[in-house]
């Protein structure tokens, strides 16, 4: 599946999430603390994302 | 869930019968998908706070007028939305996988063990790319 440039963006800030901003007060070292935008657009981005990426891999809309 | 196994079942059977189940969800991409729906419906009730969130946010900056005098949520939860968010990816990609799996992989979840492209949380390649 092309990833757009924003997307590519979109799910590199999840990545961070999922390895740790999502659930611990720190990285594992001091080279993770780095700037992380946060975009009052984010929740709808994801949700055109998931479309894209459910229509790509043939999951049914839930 | 697991299926109580009968009473003079010897150990072998117990697992052989544990890891027929185990390949069987591994293996079916609407289970992975399944998930990811559970994961969807539990972003969808965030989402109005995250709203609320981003609304006293603006109003707090001036950028646009405050509508009452509620204060904001102690929590703004756009973390956690998006950490569900990465954990409905990531099913969504390895339900895909699950339904086209190479010889190999099948062959190692068929002795009960996940196969590499099924585990850990990673989204992203080296390139930039979905994994």
């Amino acid at each position: 599946m092309t990833l757009s440039e924003f997307e590519r963006d979109l799910l590199a800030r999840i990545t961070d999430v999922i390895s740790w901003r999502g659930r611990y007060p720190a990285p594992l070292s001091h080279d993770g603390i780095v700037p992380f935008p946060q975009w009052d657009g984010d929740i709808g981005r994801i949700k055109t994302f998931l479309q894209k990426l459910r229509a790509h891999v043939g999951a049914k809309e839930s | 869930m697991e299926e109580p196994g009968r009473p003079d079942e010897t150990p072998e059977e117990r697992d052989k019968a544990k890891i027929a189940s185990f390949s069987q969800y591994v293996l079916s991409p609407e289970a992975w998908f399944r998930i990811a729906d559970e994961l969807g419906a539990a972003m969808e009730l965030l989402e109005p706070q995250i709203e609320r969130f981003w609304e006293c946010f603006r109003a707090d900056a001036g950028v646009v007028e405050k509508k009452d005098s509620e204060p904001p949520p102690n929590h703004s939860l756009i973390n956690v939305h998006m950490m569900l968010a990465g954990f409905a990816i990531e099913n969504l990609r390895k339900g895909h996988l699950a339904g086209h799996p190479t010889w190999k992989e099948r062959k190692k979840v068929e002795a009960g063990e996940l196969p590499k492209c099924l585990d850990g949380h990673k989204i992203l390649n080296s390139q930039g790319g979905l994994v």
